[in-house]
């Protein structure tokens, strides 16, 4: 029951966020939508076991991207002028599409019938995920710090040739 | 609470970030489109991972989402970075007018 | 030994060839091209050694315990279709291991002399060890999906081989040839394969596509049938377009002689010894699918036949030494496919063997002739080069005297047994290829005739210039020499005292087929006991009258040649001034005219299509402007000046109408992939809603 309400509040709440992310004209107010919507993620993440997803989707997502992402905002956008820098095309013919996709996937969902398990996993997984991490996912693992590392250098290059040229 | 409300809502945080993505001139907004897709993805697994019926492999939908959170992490970087050199360049970040690839 | 050392005889020329490509020109630069050249030569040498030891391994174990299938890991496991990283070492693939090490190493080895002075020596060592791992890998794959992408990578080397001299457009143009041609074979595999996963997916839990698992299922596969065809024929019938591609079969053989463009020891090695003979080694692979599918084994007979007998015409009347040669390997070829078409699959695997060694020695001959004679390929500019360089002559002759047949030498035997074997399947098929052993035979000895006797026809400057080539041009030449003289040996037949050895060597893993086998496919075991029973009562003066008849026409043939080439050049002469030889010659010596329908026939409406269809927008919308710019005119004649405005409307509304079409239009090409991903949404909804609701 309680978890029902919860679900629901953050349900609401981040599909809200997610709505205003998306037709909000204020890239600014944009940003910081998404930063709420990363938060609601987080609850939902709470609310199906995942205590260890949900912190780092808090820290990465909501601490680190968003932050990224306002950044970018206000270094790129026209900031003085808010409401042309968010700008839409195709916005009635883009809304008909993506209303028509998600009935369609809604409807097979809907239809699907789900093999589900009786009992869920409710201890802190923590220790699960680090045993889980460093022993069957240790290659996928290394690749992706490895990837983190060149996605950052790649960046530094990016952003430095402008200066170079 | 029911693996199909998680679905439902996954999809359409993935149907809000695609209209985000089609529809916006800015690339920091398509940013933020292509970052609603990979929440919702990782909502996907998420979901899966609670409900699955797959009794010795409980976690496995949650290291899919912690990877996607990596991903994304770096996807943002380097998009950034790529916004930030474009901005450089020619002084504006508005996709509709990036159309060297016009034929 | 052998499951710890076979996996790597592919791995070694991959190793070789990342060695080469990555690090080759600094190599080059800094230790010169010998050490280089011998760094390429070192991987081939030792995946030879390792596949020649496990030879003689191999041959010391029973019989039954001569197949190896190595599982190194899995590839592909999407729920029930499961393929495995996995070599089958057996007496087939250890037999073409050692035709393609050990000939390949050979022929690096002449490499080094041939290519000698090249800028980008380590790139065509690295093509060339690439080009042995992707056919190691062809030949050692326990399944299908190994050895596509064999098949795959053998056909991108020979692509990069034929253009390795790319800044000559017409050598560039070679390649691309070869590769679309090859394209189109290769749709032929595919489809076979998609054919056998759909049909064991039907049927059975999981699909594989290994040759033990797929050899077990033919018989429930061979009931199957699809659009009321038996599914086998289909199946069967598309892996040989896949082989016509690959192995140069009518229609497909164009590319092959314009492969010639490449360098000489490529078309030795890719172009005549081994990557053309994937074809045959498939099907050979695949003998317990043909076996059953005697429709297809009928048509591959008679392709084979047709393109063994076309070729060898053509081949006749060309005067590039090179080209003689490439249309004697799609002969030669052709013989090869005739006896797999008859079921005969030892004798057709049999004369893949010798035809690797003489025909290898015949290129490497000529490519040492080429490059004694500054790259001189008309063999009108020949002559009496024997006494200039005696071990290539001596050596071309031989190879010479067993690709025609002459007694006791290799081609002897492998050709006479095909010959026999198509003329207990059908006489008309044999009356080809006789008359095609024939016309080999003349054509050889005109080229030998004209290039190693007679009086030297070329410029005074190049003559003094010809020299022997060094050691390591020769002795590999000499080497292939020996064992085209001396292969045949291993299969003689039992009529003349032998015990097929080599067919028996092979029996383990590919059955010949026998009229008995065809009506229960079941008893494929029983088959090859059956036939040998069969030969001991058959009538034995057929098989001799057969040889005799083969070796006299053969060298009524050559003494033709002899006479038009050497002893009365005149006559020959006065036979060509005559118009009905002349024409012929000339048909012959233009290939048919194949290249011309076929520029006429496909290239050409195809490029019409695409010029029609860049003229669309100009022809449609500036029509519909101009004609309604005239009718503008006749409505403004015939109603004067009376209303200007309608008028003038129209012409806008016109031209605003062909500039909207034209808007339409080049919104696709906006350079937006946002636009590109709202169209994929767009179909992606309404394909998913159309499967959903509609269907």
């Amino acid at each position: 029951m309680v978890q029902n309400i919860f679900f629901l509040i953050v349900l609401v709440f981040t599909l809200g966020m997610g709505l205003y992310v998306t037709v909000g004209q204020n890239l600014i107010r944009s940003a910081f939508a998404l930063f709420f919507t990363l938060f609601g993620m987080a609850g939902f993440y709470i609310l199906l076991g995942g205590d260890f997803i949900a912190m780092v989707q808090l820290l990465v997502y909501a601490g680190g991207i968003a932050v990224l992402l306002t950044f970018g905002a206000m270094l790129t956008a026209e900031v003085d002028s808010p409401f042309q820098s968010n700008q839409l095309f195709n916005g009635f013919w883009t809304f008909v599409s993506g209303v028509g996709f998600f009935s369609l996937i809604y409807y097979v969902l809907m239809e699907t019938d789900w093999p589900l398990k009786a009992a869920n996993y409710h201890e802190p997984t923590t220790k699960e995920i680090g045993r889980l991490l460093l022993q069957q996912y240790i290659l996928p693992f290394e690749v992706i710090s490895f990837l983190l590392l060149v996605a950052m250098v790649g960046a530094i290059f990016l952003v430095q040739k402008g200066d170079r040229q | 609470m029911s693996l199909t409300l998680i679905l439902a809502a996954s999809t359409a945080l993935f149907a809000l970030g695609t209209v985000m993505f089609i529809s916006r001139k800015n690339s920091i907004a398509i940013l933020m489109g292509v970052e609603l897709l990979m929440n919702a993805a990782a909502l996907n697994f998420m979901g899966f991972s609670y409900y699955s019926p797959a009794k010795d492999h409980p976690l496995d939908g949650q290291i899919f989402a912690l990877f996607i959170i990596l991903i994304a992490a770096a996807e943002a970087v380097v998009a950034l970075g790529i916004a930030i050199a474009v901005y450089k360049e020619y002084a504006h970040v508005q996709a509709d007018q990036l159309n060297q690839l016009e034929g | 030994m052998i499951e710890s050392l076979i996996p790597l005889v592919p791995i070694l020329p991959l190793f070789g060839a990342m060695v080469m490509g990555f690090f080759g020109k600094r190599i080059q630069a800094a230790f010169g091209e010998n050490l280089t050249g011998i760094l390429g030569c070192t991987a081939p040498a030792l995946a030879a050694l390792i596949a020649f030891g496990s030879f003689f391994e191999l041959i010391s174990l029973p019989e039954e315990a001569r197949v190896f299938v190595i599982k190194l890991g899995q590839w592909v496991g999407v729920a029930d279709f499961q393929v495995e990283w996995a070599f089958r070492y057996d007496p087939l693939s250890a037999l073409m291991l050692m035709i393609i090490t050990g000939i390949g190493t050979l022929i690096h080895i002449y490499s080094m002399g041939y290519m000698h002075g090249d800028k980008s020596f380590w790139r065509f060592f690295s093509y060339i060890n690439l080009f042995l791992a992707a056919m190691l890998m062809l030949v050692l794959g326990d399944n299908l999906l190994i050895m596509f992408l064999g098949w795959e990578g053998v056909g991108l080397c020979s692509y990069l081989l034929i253009g390795f001299w790319f800044t000559n457009s017409d050598y560039a143009y070679a390649g691309r040839k070869a590769f679309i041609v090859n394209r189109i074979g290769d749709l032929g595999f595919l489809t076979g394969m998609f054919l056998l996963i759909y049909f064991s997916a039907m049927h059975y839990d999981i699909v594989t596509l290994s040759y033990g698992e797929l050899a077990n299922r033919m018989e429930v596969l061979s009931k199957l049938q699809i659009w009321g065809l038996p599914m086998l024929e289909v199946t069967a019938l598309a892996f040989f377009v896949g082989a016509m591609g690959k192995s140069a079969q009518i229609p497909l053989y164009v590319w092959l002689p314009d492969a010639m463009a490449g360098p000489t020891p490529v078309s030795a090695l890719i172009h005549a010894a081994t990557m053309v003979t994937a074809g045959v080694y498939m099907i050979g692979r695949m003998y317990f699918m043909y076996s059953m599918a005697p429709i297809a084994l009928q048509t591959i007979s008679f392709v084979a036949a047709a393109t063994c007998f076309l070729s060898a015409t053509i081949g006749m009347a060309q005067y590039d030494i090179k080209k003689v040669l490439a249309y004697s390997t799609v002969s030669q070829l052709g013989y090869m496919f005739l006896a797999m078409g008859v079921g005969a699959y030892s004798a057709g695997i049999f004369h893949l063997l010798t035809h690797a060694a003489f025909k290898a020695a015949l290129f490497m001959g000529s490519g040492a002739i080429i490059v004694a004679l500054h790259h001189e390929q008309d063999m009108r500019k020949m002559g009496g080069l024997l006494k200039k360089m005696p071990v290539t002559g001596y050596s071309f002759i031989a190879a010479t005297l067993a690709i025609m047949g002459f007694p006791l030498t290799s081609g002897f035997f492998s050709k006479d047994e095909i010959l026999e074997k198509a003329f207990e399947h059908a006489p008309a098929l044999w009356v080809l290829a006789f008359t095609a052993a024939g016309i080999t035979s003349f054509y050889m000895w005109r080229l030998v005739f004209m290039t190693f006797f007679g009086k030297y026809r070329g410029d005074e400057h190049t003559w003094d210039h010809c020299v022997e080539q060094p050691k390591r041009t020769t002795v590999p030449v000499a080497i292939l020499a020996v064992a085209a003289l001396t292969l045949g040996f291993l299969n003689v037949p039992d009529f003349l005292g032998g015990s097929y050895s080599f067919s028996n060597y092979l029996s383990p893993v590919v059955k010949d087929m026998d009229g008995h086998a065809l009506e229960a496919g079941a008893v494929l075991h029983a088959a090859a006991e059956h036939a040998a029973e069969a030969e001991e009562h058959g009538d034995l003066w057929i098989e001799w009258a057969l040889m005799i008849g083969s070796v006299l026409w053969t060298f009524i043939t050559a003494g033709l040649a002899y006479y038009y080439y050497m002893k009365a050049p005149q006559q020959r002469e006065r036979l060509m001034a005559k118009a009905g030889p002349k024409r012929i010659f000339q048909v012959l010596h233009d290939k048919y005219y194949v290249d011309e329908f076929y520029d006429w026939a496909l290239i050409r409406p195809l490029i019409r299509l695409f010029r029609f269809l860049a003229n669309f927008d100009k022809y449609v919308v500036d029509g519909a402007v101009n004609l309604a710019a005239f009718l503008s005119k006749g409505l403004a004649q015939i109603a004067g000046f009376l209303d200007k405005g309608i008028v003038d409307g129209i012409v806008n509304e016109l031209a605003w109408f062909s500039q909207a079409t034209g808007k339409g239009f080049s919104l696709m090409q906006s350079g937006r992939i946002q636009g590109l991903v709202a169209s994929t949404l767009v179909l992606f909804t309404a394909v998913f809603a159309l499967l959903i609701f509609v269907l």
